[in-house]
């Protein structure tokens, strides 16, 4: 139940498996974990084995990437361990991890970390937002994805950015409907920056390709709209939508109502920082990377030193920065474990970083154009629920806040806002984003707050192993 | 050492107030310290209109007072706190009421559980204590009885002892209730604002320099728990506290039990013994892990209690929570199969003699100690502030408070040497 | 509604098994979730809340919200998202706070 290992990757996705392999590639023996059953994260979800995939092309680009990348692994079978289904929980002393394996405890000391969490769909509440049939781009996406559901028939898609393109050309692969994709941004910006967007050609033939999808199926693509707010009796049944400004403020009497029976939501990622949280890492803020990120430096390593973090888990940056920041911390967590000298990884590292340089500069067009704008902080009303776990509204945030309460952990003492299940995943960004309306802060003056073992919920039981 | 996330998280909140102005201002006493007896003195202070500024370095509630599970075990105290426990039992009976504020207050009464058929004399011989001593109503249940009472407690328990006037409250809301009531009265509550200096002038408390500016005053309350020594450090006293860390597991809601607070017979010894658990050969008596049950109205358990001296550590164990898990689920089976959302730990302050102080400080005029609370603060709060209050307001109390003194320590002048040695990492 | 919600269009599915839902049958397949299976079944409503007695259902689909709890052969508040189907196994939506057992 005690094992030891010369490194751990925390992600299955594509920054977990590249820095595996390339750790691998250099003599590091390592386990990957990854809660789900299957490995690819959630850019490369992969149908269940049960499932006999007979149209490679209509599971898309991603699935195949994804399967490349997963069968460059075999390669390396000897070195790297995969333990699916396995969450790490706790972070105990010195780079001692609990992990709940398959229901039962291990306890894992590795020499050297790769956290590679990923990201999860930003929260945006709005009146409405819990009722069944609305859900993110994200769960629309797995839901396609890994088990060849639909969630819904009829789709309103409110959100902004490529990813939700993407996820509107799956929808309606699959056969659904769509009455619309509403878009906050407006794309007039794009033109500008066409020389950036060029550099990655086939992203943005992707996006051209998406759009051409919708007009063929005769889906309105509206700019400058934002979801104002969802209603229905026990499930959805109605959006409404409004003009926005350029700050994403809703346009007084701009409102248009659609019938639908899914909303989904699709205004950016944040990072998963609970486990870099967990570890003691430093984190700073970055609107364009998602917010509170972990501190990190040019080998990917962060503030705790033999923690390194790669992927959307250190910024939002997309599944091909994901594999090239996989790259760098693998290749350095073997430096650290001697499997290679500095320079040797100072030589290897190059095309790699001037691969970065030019998707970063893509990236950075991308969040720039189409990073979450304060406006939407104006969606919910006083009685919507911010903290879905434990019921708690705008209100009581802001009673919370007018009598004293200025730091998140204090607010989550005072109204139990973050003492869910969730701990605090969904509401702490919106939380953090009221308190410094609020307060007259900037972002990232306040936060990012405390994570406690366990960062997700595991049965009492695996404590008596 | 020190906690890096704790440390970036103060950096990033200290950020804030660095870009306020610094402020000069005045005050009749400044209490240091926003947990339970830091708020409950600030409002008995304000009560008796004083005019009362209360200094927190971090939330209110961030330490101890925030970290507990809101019982109030008279059954187990010790004799020189019961009359003291007494007069704070019966000002909580109301204290929701005088407040204006909802304390989640549960007269659930407290269930010391037995674990094997032999210790029913330990239990006999604290009734009788309770009953004759100190007039507290106990009843002893059988087997049997027990289980009619509630029928999740494991069958084999062999007995219990039930008070019916212990409770439970919600520990953050009483802080936030004195609180919240003092500042109506006219207290000042200034949260992340941290204590960098004391300046006395001939014997005589003069101004307490923080770092969000200067507050002249004529008095001092230090209630500042398991940090209270390093405040006494820039007076150049000695204060023998030092962090006792409990740690916590927090299940998921489950469904309104019957019997909500539990306490397992070997508290008597991991809470009030500490040559025993010194010298215990079971590694779990060793680590003070005795199981303490709570639920709140949020139906949430709080699972508890451990004590061990780590320093300012407020991590949690893998070996301790393995403890407590397995202690716990003896006494109430089902909690095995719940989920528990999260851990975490605080920080008791343990004086050197396991009582508290509550005292003027002769050396110094105008400075009041209360602190050293240990796993009372909770339950002694309100008898505490009020005490205080007496002693700022009227140089006297009204009922006995020798046992508490802080004469009762040799060597209170630090030395030099132990002072340049500064507070440094007392975060 | 009358449209499936299982697409056919990608691949075959596995093995087809009954589950039961709020003591009703239902048809999931082998490599399906717990929330996919309900989906596809038109059933969205996977609980209500303690407080407001609000109904809820998936919301990030990806294990992260624990929005999606069910109680699954006895053992309450489980990710719908996360949980595999197996044959036979019993399902029931939640009304508030589940308790030791699935208690409601």
């Amino acid at each position: 139940m005690m094992q030891s290992t010369e490194l751990a990757i925390i992600g299955g996705g594509p920054a977990g498996l590249s820095a595996a392999a390339e750790a691998a590639r250099a003599g590091v023996s390592s386990i990957v974990i990854d809660e789900n059953t299957l490995l690819g994260g959630q850019i490369f979800r992969q149908p269940p084995v049960e499932f006999s995939v007979t149209n490679c092309k209509r599971m898309g680009k991603q699935y195949v990437d994804g399967r490349r990348l997963m069968e460059e692994l075999t390669e390396f079978e000897e070195r790297i361990s995969i333990w699916t289904r396995s969450l790490v929980w706790g972070y105990f002393d010195d780079r001692e991890l609990a992990v709940m394996r398959n229901g039962h405890l291990e306890l894992l000391k590795a020499d050297q970390i790769v956290i590679a969490t990923g990201a999860y769909d930003r929260p945006i509440p709005f009146p409405g937002w819990t009722l069944p049939g609305v859900f993110t781009a994200g769960c629309a996406q797995a839901m396609l994805k890994s088990q060849a559901v639909l969630t819904g028939t009829r789709f309103l898609l409110a959100g902004s950015g490529p990813l939700q393109l993407a996820v509107a050309h799956q929808l309606l692969e699959g056969g659904a409907k769509l009455v619309a994709v509403v878009e906050a941004a407006s794309m007039i910006g794009l033109t500008g920056r066409l020389p950036t967007l060029l550099k990655q050609p086939d992203l943005l033939w992707d996006g051209f390709r998406y759009l051409a999808t919708l007009k063929l199926h005769r889906v309105p693509f509206m700019q400058s709209h934002i979801i104002l707010r969802a209603s229905g009796s026990e499930e959805v049944e109605e959006a409404v939508i409004a003009a926005a400004d350029e700050n994403w403020e809703p346009i007084p009497d701009t409102e248009q109502t659609f019938d639908v029976d899914a909303i989904c939501l699709g205004y950016g990622l944040i990072p998963n920082t609970d486990l870099t949280r967990l570890c003691g890492c430093a984190h700073d803020y970055d609107l364009k990377l998602g917010g509170w990120v972990p501190r990190r430096d040019e080998h990917m390593e962060t503030t705790v030193p033999g923690i390194f973090v790669a992927g959307d888990a250190c910024g939002i940056g997309g599944a091909r920065v994901a594999l090239e920041q996989g790259k760098l911390a693998g290749i350095y967590a073997a430096c650290n474990l001697s499997h290679l000298d500095k320079g040797t990884a100072d030589k290897l590292v190059r095309p790699i970083r001037r691969k970065l340089n030019k998707l970063q500069s893509f990236q950075s067009v991308i969040a720039d154009l189409f990073s979450v704008r304060l406006g939407l902080h104006s969606l919910p009303e006083r009685d919507t629920l911010i903290c879905r776990c434990e019921e708690i509204c705008l209100d009581d945030i802001r009673k919370a806040i007018a009598s004293g309460a200025l730091h998140p952990d204090d607010i989550k003492r005072r109204t139990r806002a973050g003492m869910g299940y969730c701990q605090g995943r969904i509401c702490g960004p919106t939380i953090l984003g009221i308190a410094e309306r609020q307060l007259s802060l900037r972002p990232g003056d306040i936060g990012p707050g405390r994570a406690r073992s366990p960062i997700r919920p595991v049965p009492m039981s695996i404590l008596f192993e | 050492m020190l906690l890096i996330s704790e440390a970036v998280n103060s950096h990033s909140e200290i950020n804030v107030f660095r870009r306020s102005f610094l402020t000069v201002s005045s005050t009749e006493v400044v209490v240091i310290g926003g947990g339970a007896i830091g708020a409950s003195a600030s409002f008995y202070l304000s009560e008796e209109g004083r005019r009362v500024t209360l200094l927190e370095r971090r939330e209110l509630a961030s330490e101890a007072s925030g970290a507990n599970m809101g019982g109030f075990p008279r059954q187990v105290m010790s004799d020189e706190v019961m009359q003291l426990a007494g007069q704070s039992a019966r000002m909580y009976r109301t204290l929701g009421t005088d407040l204006g504020y909802d304390l989640e207050f549960d007269p659930t009464g407290s269930y010391i559980l037995m674990d094997e058929a032999d210790q029913w004399r330990r239990l006999e011989e604290n009734a009788e204590r309770l009953r004759h001593r100190h007039g507290v109503k106990v009843e002893l249940l059988n087997q049997r009885e027990l289980q009619e009472a509630d029928a999740d407690l494991a069958p084999d328990i062999p007995g219990a002892s039930y008070c019916p006037d212990d409770f439970t409250v919600n520990p953050t809301k009483v802080v936030l209730g004195f609180a919240r009531a003092a500042e109506r009265l006219g207290a000042e509550i200034r949260t992340f604002t941290e204590v960098e200096k004391i300046c006395v002038e001939n014997g005589s408390v003069k101004s307490v320099i923080t770092n969000r500016g200067e507050i002249r005053t004529g008095f001092i309350v230090i209630a500042a728990g398991a940090w209270s020594p390093n405040i006494g450090k820039m007076l150049g006293l000695r204060i023998p506290v030092r962090p006792r860390r409990g740690q916590l597991i927090v299940t998921e809601a489950c469904s309104r039990a019957k019997i909500r607070y539990m306490i397992d017979i070997d508290y008597l010894v991991t809470g009030y013994d500490l040559d025993a658990v010194k010298t215990a050969e079971d590694q779990r008596v060793k680590l003070g892990v005795a199981t303490v049950l709570t639920q709140p109205s949020s139906g949430n358990w709080l699972v508890g209690s451990s004590r061990d001296f780590p320093g300012y550590d407020k991590r949690t164990t893998i070996e301790t929570l393995r403890l407590m898990a397995r202690r716990a689920s003896r006494f109430l089976p089902k909690l095995k199969h719940t989920n528990i959302i999260r851990t975490f730990a605080g920080l008791r302050p343990f004086s050197e003699d396991d009582h508290f102080i509550i005292d003027k400080v002769e050396e110094i005029n105008g400075l009041v100690l209360a602190t050293g609370h240990h796993g009372e603060g909770i339950a002694l709060a309100p008898a505490t502030g009020r005490l205080v209050a007496e002693l700022v307001t009227k140089s006297r109390t009204s009922c006995s408070i020798e046992q508490f003194s802080y004469n009762r320590f040799q060597d209170r002048k630090l030395t030099e040497r132990e002072i340049e040695a500064g507070s440094a990492s007392w975060a | 509604m009358g449209m499936k919600r299982r697409i056919e269009r990608m691949g075959k599915r596995g093995t087809s098994f009954q589950i039961e839902v709020d003591g009703r049958p239902m048809l999931a397949y082998a490599g399906e979730t717990v929330a996919a299976a309900l989906f596809a079944n038109d059933k969205r409503i996977l609980r209500y809340t303690s407080k407001r007695r609000e109904p809820r259902s998936l919301y990030c689909g990806i294990g992260v919200c624990y929005d999606c709890l069910v109680t699954v052969n006895g053992l309450p508040n489980q990710r719908a998202c996360m949980t595999q189907v197996e044959p036979g196994l019993v399902v029931r939506t939640q009304r508030g706070i589940a308790g030791f057992d699935g208690r409601q």
